[in-house]
């Protein structure tokens, strides 16, 4: 009974976070930010543009 | 999404309708770069946003459209008549007041709309304005349609005109220069590469208009060779000279609120001669092309079987 409320709280944290992550600041940011984290190079720039001339 | 360059980087481009949301994206730090109207740019750092202009999107590629059939024929002529402009921040509309100010007219002599650009040929075509002033591809699509005449093309009123600006967030710059140099890099070969020939211009219309602004390709090859020198893509480097004017005349008709140095909010660091850059041209030249050209049938076909 136990294990089985544990393993549905740790399901529902992960489901949780993953949606924050998704919702809230994007895969993309996310790994931006482990990249920085690890100290490893920027490989992608994300360029915008506003067509109004 | 647009994969290039001898490395692994990546380029996504993404688009914005509104000035209010560049901004947001800026400082929200979900968009890397940008290209804006140069006079948006300064305002931004004048806004205490960290951001820097790297480098020039094109020079020239404006024009001021009047109607075909039009009895203005000289600047003079649009006293008292209504002429759109893309926005306040464009230098689009410091052109306009450059012009009536060497044309001895009054700051107001000329009535002033702010229009979004696709709606420019629209509105000189049902008559709610008399003329209007924007970059291609709406200046060309009235001439192309048979419904307006190109008064001034920029480049023979303001050399070497600026319009968009490539701005890079301050951050990206201090801890990532080899992408940003990587981005510069491609956009100036890619500049070369369209003005050495005709040849190159009408495969980028074709790329462009598949991949990117789903323009109708002939509009695009009208406005890269009507004549060639329409639009620039190269003297990209932003000069201290082209800047200060538009930062004194922004300041001179209220645009911008207060000037400030060159230094501040520019970053010309990557500018490199184009015989330093080592950059696979090759990759860019032929990319796609005939990917892009299939994507252009399929959406002819699409369009014609809808209709």
């Amino acid at each position: 009974m136990k294990r089985s409320i544990l393993i549905s709280a740790m399901l529902w944290l992960l489901l949780i976070s993953a949606s924050h992550l998704y919702l809230n600041v994007g895969w993309d940011n996310f790994r931006e930010s482990v990249h920085q984290i690890l100290g490893k190079k920027r490989d992608k720039m994300i360029v915008g543009f506003l067509p109004v001339t | 999404m647009t994969k290039h360059g001898e490395g692994d980087s990546t380029f996504e481009s993404r688009k914005f309708t509104d000035w209010a949301t560049v901004k947001e994206a800026l400082i929200g730090e979900r968009i890397d770069a940008v290209f804006i109207l140069a006079p948006m740019a300064m305002q931004l750092r004048i806004d205490g946003v960290g951001v820097k202009v790297v480098y020039l999107g094109h020079r020239d590629g404006t024009a001021i459209v009047v109607g075909k059939d039009s009895d203005i024929r000289d600047f003079a002529d649009l006293e008292g008549k209504r002429c759109a402009i893309p926005s306040r921040y464009a230098n689009q509309n410091l052109l306009m007041h450059k012009m009536m100010k060497e044309w001895g007219m009054a700051p107001d002599s000329i009535d002033l709309i702010e229009l979004p650009p696709p709606e420019h040929p629209t509105a000189l075509e049902n008559g709610s304005i008399d003329a209007y002033i924007v970059g291609e591809p709406f200046a060309a699509l009235s001439e192309l349609n048979g419904t307006g005449r190109v008064l001034y093309q920029t480049k023979d009123i303001w050399e070497d005109f600026i319009s968009c600006v490539l701005v890079v967030r301050e951050d990206v710059i201090d801890d990532d220069r080899e992408i940003v140099q990587e981005l510069v890099d491609g956009i100036a070969k890619s500049g070369k590469w369209l003005d050495d020939g005709l040849q190159n211009r009408m495969e980028a219309a074709e790329i462009a208009a598949a991949n990117y602004y789903f323009q109708d390709p002939e509009l695009l090859r009208y406005v890269l060779s009507k004549p060639v020198d329409r639009v620039k893509y190269t003297q990209l480097a932003p000069l201290k000279d082209d800047f200060d004017e538009i930062m004194e005349l922004g300041y001179e008709i209220g645009v911008l609120p207060k000037r400030i140095a060159f230094e501040e909010y520019v970053d010309d660091s990557f500018v490199k001669p184009l015989s330093e850059i080592d950059w696979n041209m090759e990759h860019l030249a032929g990319a796609d092309v005939e990917a892009a050209k299939l994507a252009v049938e399929a959406i002819r076909k699409e369009a014609g079987e809808s209709q």
